[in-house]
């Protein structure tokens, strides 16, 4: 896979998770922290699972591997 | 993205469909209601996945796209069923992904899109289709968990690499 490819990827991605942000902003708290019959439990489990795997291989490819450290833990 | 992206986009999606098939232990699973999911049971989902190739690969190849067909009551009720139309649409897709040349893939087209004229290459449109099914694979993960599956299921694509740790 070639870099273009690769970029087109990076700002696919960037696109998509800035409309999960824009609609997860309109969500209440409660809402946000709602438990439900989802794997991750509720949609900000979910969101922060997708920014710890963003964050984690983002640093793994520029040489620091975080291992099991989480950018939120709670 | 090239032709060669393209390609080993297509078979990871077709190794990742090994994958589902591999983790789903009977056809009642696949109709069964999936308490708090989105999709009715695991056969929508999966439908949907193989029903928009039926949409975009008119597309790709005539340059013109088709509605989504409707799931039928009838259909994709069995495995079997699903794994016939799955390689109905992927043999539609790969031939002409075989012919094609990089240059053709890029070259842009006017492709009416019900019925609005929009201008996208071959490329670009494969990779919506194939991005597509990807996406889906959260849902499928997800039923599989509200279903009571496995859905630890790997289809990351790190996992369709088959790299062992000695490899290096």
């Amino acid at each position: 896979m070639n870099a273009e490819t690769l970029l087109a990827f990076v700002r696919y991605h960037a696109s998509a998770n800035d409309r999960i942000l824009t609609a997860a902003a309109g969500l209440s708290e409660d809402e946000l922290r709602a438990q439900d019959k989802l794997d991750h439990g509720s949609a900000f489990q979910t969101l922060r699972h997708l920014m710890d795997v963003d964050w984690s291989w983002r640093e793994f490819c520029t040489g620091h591997n975080v291992g099991t450290t989480y950018v939120d833990p709670d | 993205m090239d032709k060669a992206a393209l390609q080993d986009l297509f078979a990871y999606t077709g190794w990742a469909w090994d994958q589902i098939k591999g983790a789903i232990p009977d056809d009642e699973t696949i109709r069964i209601a999936a308490p708090g999911s989105g999709w009715p049971a695991l056969r929508n989902c999966l439908a949907h996945i193989v029903l928009a190739y039926d949409r975009w690969v008119p597309a790709i190849v005539d340059l013109q796209s088709r509605a989504l067909p409707e799931l039928e009551s009838d259909d994709f009720l069995t495995w079997a069923q699903i794994d016939a139309h799955r390689r109905r649409t992927r043999d539609a897709l790969e031939s002409p992904l075989e012919a094609w040349t990089d240059a053709q893939l890029r070259e842009g087209h006017t492709i009416d899109v019900d019925g609005d004229p929009i201008h996208y290459s071959r490329a670009e449109l494969i990779t919506h289709l194939l991005l597509h099914e990807r996406g889906h694979h959260g849902d499928v993960t997800t039923l599989f968990w509200q279903l009571g599956l496995d859905s630890e299921t790997p289809l990351e694509y790190r996992f369709h690499l088959r790299r062992d740790p000695e490899s290096g």
